[in-house]
């Protein structure tokens, strides 16, 4: 036995010392590659990943028998036309340089289907969709009293009047309205009788007739803003002071925060910049202040030179983005001013700490790594990278695909474009909506709501195919 | 040697080294886990390349410990069907038993002729060496059973596997050590059991061992060393030479196989220098194995498959557990250590050092069954079975004294120093550190991968050589499972096949068992050293 275990150990020792070696230079890369002076290379990778998967994959003149996903190693340094091809759908190809000991990721190829699956909701001639981003809801309307609007839940794919029959507010002509992200509150500013109103309704609540804030709110605020998990508390902006309306008992907090110039409202607390150049947060009543953090100049000399008042949302626990009346779009992050202005609006995944944003004629993308990685010292800081600037009249844009694609509306048409495949990001033009009306994406449903161009009904398209949902949650 | 082998009662130079050899391996397994935490997030490159590394050498030598369990597997079916008594009694007369040995029947399976090739390969080792064996009339065992709060239904089964025997019991001495702070009704008990098996076998004693005795501790090493002094003054009234005596320490729930004593016995006398050796049995956990929950079961079958792998290399096999030894050396070292936990493994470092090397471990392919640590519930039960871990990894206390040992040794060879010093060190942390390594660490620099790592070669082909590695990994837990399967005894059940099945998918527990169960218990006990919070005994939990 002990003869036996002697021969077997040194044969193991030689096993390890054979393929010690060879495992960790697959694993870094190299492959034997006898032409090559020091008879091995180093070589790159490419990782492919499709929805729908099982696309056939070819790289140069090889076609590889694997389907995606699938990983491409051992490829030489250089530059390969790569093609994913999958039946019913659009071809992807690209031109893609491979690099020594690095590996190219491409984890999110959509593949178009060459027949999208459109389905036709509701019918009727609508003249506008108002989208509740975040919620189940949005609005249609065939006019413009609040008698005109309807509800619909794309998740019960239900309608219902927005207000029922019996409502006081039904002739009411809808002069302005806001909305929260995730919030199914909706604030109307009506003109009902010659009177100004300000009336809320919980779209969640069937058979709402809306709740009369007219003597909360005499005039109209110059910014209306709440936590969507504590809808029942807004908080309004008006020349640097904040006022509080609590719904559920139905008063008015005058003045709680002064000298304001930007808010935010953020699990339950409020986020302000004031006048002297601090950013503190405080509880929602205007007391406990702390110091959010010691505010750059650069951040406060913005805050000087421009308007009033300016937009503040947490994108995450180190993350604030702040949004200028002129579009002036500042992130704690140096450089911090990333667009001087026209920004129109923007989107964010958290997970990917990626910011989406528009103007009317460009749509951009901002990555804001975590600071271990990119800081205020980085020779490298984070720009925005703008994907698409042939745009007249952008209005709106999301983020799909968790972040690796982007949908927007430029006047009528669709255009959905790849923010992370190699080379110039290639735009796909998807089709043309009725025109100066919105449009609605759910990441959840993975599809597009919208109002047919030549039928004005409510009709849904697929953008990311419904059975590889599943899959998407699960990453 | 002289060795004071003892953590205490040191002084100067030698109290400094102890304490520094102390916190060693407690402090090397925290710098490899915490090292390697950090290094994967500091440098996941390096981290992902060691963890390559790491997962090829612990498949390797997963592979080479996996066909050692197999051969030693075989080894012990092998001599399942062996008649040890016969060997004994044909070693009467070695040189005739040689030229006219018995042949075996030409029915005889394959087994049965590689074990009798064995058998005459021993023969042939013993004439050259020249040295005869005792006659077996002649050889007297000593069992020494210590019991501290353990009830009479748990230590009667292994008095009556004694005298079940095929080695005549009445050439066995029992003593059953009982420590006085035992309750009345154990102590009443032990009387009862000496009463009723008395007249079976040479004797059987009953030993008091006073509580508080100076330099003693809490431990068993103390109540079996008071027994065993209490053996040798009834073997020299009785006139019984020490050379010709075995003694066999068992825990209490000990049970042996009927064959046990005449396989001692005659490896005891086919042994060229029998009173310089230990002979090791096989402990398996059978006696309430299929009573306990799946987690506990797997956990102790993998330390007998553990102790059949060690059966293979004799060089470096230690003593565990239940075992066997020759009276005379017990006598000559100074029995066990009085102050230590682990005396099971401390008594062969002691013959060890004591001998300058000159003392081994004869495995035995014959099974000693004992009880899981199991208890009333199964939250009991993951108590007791931690306990009892972590007083087995409580072992490493071994290693300080061994080192101080090794040190001042001058006869010893450097070469079985280093040997052995370096087994003893490197399986402590290995039990503190594999399953971490294995388990969780392997797969943190793909989580924790930063922007420059997770864009290169190396974040995408890590796993999958890892993950390719452990599916090669698998035979070998298959292999484990079919084992098992087949070592296990019935299950008490209406169906016990399909207990066996599901024996099969407990194994599947593994890599949590042996994290909670087996890593974290050695570490402790490490810990512990190393802080100089020394364990107590803990009597581990036998419920039937």
């Amino acid at each position: 036995m002990l003869l036996i275990r002697k021969f077997l150990f040194y044969v193991f020792v030689v096993i390890y010392l054979i393929s010690w070696p060879l495992a960790v230079l697959y694993a870094l890369g190299y492959v034997v590659h006898p032409a090559m002076p020091r008879g091995f290379v180093k070589t790159g990778l490419i990782y492919l990943s499709t929805t729908p998967p099982g696309a056939s994959v070819y790289l140069g003149n090889s076609r590889y028998t694997k389907r995606t996903p699938t990983m491409l190693s051992g490829l030489l340094p250089g530059e390969y036309w790569l093609k994913v091809i999958l039946k019913n759908h659009d071809p992807w190809i690209r031109k893609v340089a491979v690099e020594p000991e690095k590996a190219l990721a491409l984890e999110r190829i959509l593949l178009l289907p060459r027949n999208p699956r459109f389905e036709g909701l509701l019918a009727g001639r609508f003249e506008d969709l108002v989208p509740i981003p975040g919620t189940r809801f949005l609005l249609l309307t065939t006019g413009s009293s609040l008698e005109d609007f309807l509800v619909y839940d794309w998740k019960a794919r239900v309608s219902r009047p927005l207000l029922p029959p019996t409502s006081d507010f039904q002739t009411g002509r809808v002069l302005s309205y806001t909305t929260v992200k995730e919030s199914p509150l909706v604030l109307f500013r009506i003109k009902l009788r010659g009177d100004e109103k300000t009336i809320a309704v919980d779209l969640s609540r069937e058979k709402a007739n809306g709740i009369d804030l007219s003597f909360l709110f005499p005039e109209d605020l110059a910014w209306v803003e709440w936590d969507p998990r504590n809808s029942h508390r807004l908080f309004a902006f008006r020349h640097g002071e904040i006022h509080r309306v609590d719904l559920n008992t139905m008063t008015f907090a005058p003045r709680i925060a002064e000298n304001v110039l930007g808010l935010g409202v953020h699990e339950k607390r409020l986020y302000l910049f004031t006048r002297d150049h601090l950013f503190q947060r405080v509880d929602s009543d205007g007391k406990h202040p702390e110091i959010f953090f010691k505010n750059p100049p650069a951040i406060a000399s913005v805050f000087e030179e421009s308007n009033p008042f300016f937009q503040i949302k947490i994108l995450a626990e180190d993350l604030v983005l702040f949004l200028g009346d002129r579009g002036e779009l500042l992130v704690n992050r140096f450089p911090y001013l990333f667009v001087e202005h026209g920004t129109r609006g923007f989107e964010f995944v958290p997970a990917r700490r990626r910011l989406l944003l528009w103007r009317s004629d460009a749509v951009g993308v901002l990555d804001l790594a975590n600071p271990r990685e990119t800081d205020a010292v980085s020779e490298h800081p984070p720009k925005v990278r703008w994907v698409y600037t042939q745009g007249r009249d952008i209005r709106q844009a999301f983020l799909v695909y968790k972040g690796s694609h982007a949908l927007f509306r430029d006047g009528a048409a669709i255009h959905l474009v790849e923010l992370e495949a190699p080379g110039e990001p290639a735009v796909h033009r998807l089709l043309t909506v009725s025109p100066r009306t919105s449009v609605l994406y759910s990441e959840e449903s993975g599809r597009m709501y919208y109002l047919d161009r030549e039928t004005d009904e409510l009709v849904s398209m697929e953008i990311l195919p419904l059975e590889w949902l599943p899959l998407l949650s699960a990453e | 040697m002289k060795l004071h082998y003892s953590r205490n009662n040191l002084k100067g130079k030698e109290k400094k080294l102890q304490r520094a050899l102390e916190i060693l391996p407690g402090a090397i397994s925290w710098t490899i886990l915490i090292g390697a935490l950090l290094l994967t997030f500091w440098k996941p490159v390096w981290a992902a390349v060691l963890v390559i590394s790491f997962d090829l050498y612990w498949l390797l030598r997963l592979l080479y410990m996996t066909f050692f369990l197999v051969l030693s597997y075989l080894r012990l079916s092998m001599e399942n069907q062996t008649d040890w008594m016969e060997r004994v009694r044909g070693l009467e007369n070695v040189e005739q038993y040689l030229q006219e040995p018995r042949p075996l029947s030409p029915k005889a399976r394959f087994r049965q002729k590689l074990s009798h090739w064995t058998h005459l390969q021993e023969l042939q080792a013993l004439t050259q060496n020249g040295s005869l064996p005792p006659r077996w009339s002649d050889i007297r065992h000593v069992v020494i059973i210590p019991i501290a709060k353990e009830s009479r239904n748990v230590f009667e089964p292994g008095i009556r596997s004694l005298a079940h025997q095929q080695f005549p019991p009445k050439q066995i001495l029992v003593v059953l050590a009982v420590e006085d702070r035992t309750p009345m009704e154990i102590k009443k008990a032990a009387q009862a059991v000496q009463q009723q098996y008395r007249s079976l076998f040479l004797d059987f004693l009953v030993a008091s061992h006073p509580d508080g005795l100076p330099g003693e501790a809490r431990v068993k090493g103390a109540n079996a060393t008071c027994a065993g002094k209490e053996a040798a003054r009834y073997l020299e009234r009785q006139g019984v030479p020490f050379e010709k005596v075995i003694v066999s320490c068992f825990d209490a729930d000990t049970v042996v196989s009927p064959h046990y004593f005449a396989c001692v016995t005659y490896q005891f006398m086919v042994c060229p220098q029998r009173t310089r050796a230990s002979f090791q049995p096989i402990p398996v956990y059978h006696n309430n194995i299929w009573k306990v929950p799946g987690f506990a079961r797997v956990l102790d079958v993998g330390s007998s498959f553990f102790q059949l792998v060690e059966a293979t290399n004799p060089e470096k096999l230690v003593t565990f557990s239940s075992h066997s030894m020759s009276f005379q050396a017990l006598v000559e070292i100074g029995y066990w250590p009085v102050d230590m936990i682990s005396d099971d493994s401390a008594i062969f470092w002691k013959a060890f050092l004591h001998y300058e090397g000159d003392y081994r471990v004869v495995p035995m392919y014959v099974t000693v069954s004992m009880d899981v640590a199991a208890s009333d519930s199964w939250r009991k039960t993951v108590v007791n079975v931690y306990r009892q871990k972590r007083r087995w990894a409580w072992g490493v206390e071994n290693f300080p004294i061994v080192m101080r040992g090794f040190l001042h040794a001058q006869k010893l060879p450097l070469s079985k120093k280093i040997k052995n010093g370096f087994k003893l060190f490197e399986s402590n942390v290995a039990w503190a550190t594999w399953p971490f390594l294995l388990g969780v660490i392997s797969w943190l620099p793909a989580f924790f991968a930063g922007l420059e790592f997770s864009n290169s070669v190396l974040y995408y082909t890590a796993p999958r050589i890892t993950a390719t590695i452990f599916r090669l990994g698998s035979i070998s837990l298959l292999t484990t499972i079919a084992l098992s399967m087949s070592i296990l005894p019935k299950a008490p059940t209406r169906n016990p096949l399909l207990k066996k099945i599901g024996h099969a998918f407990e194994w599947l527990l593994v890599p949590v068992t042996a994290i909670f169960l087996s890593a974290i218990p050695a570490l402790d006990a490490q810990t512990r050293l190393m802080l100089g919070r020394y364990m107590e005994f803990w009597v581990t939990d036998k419920k039937r």
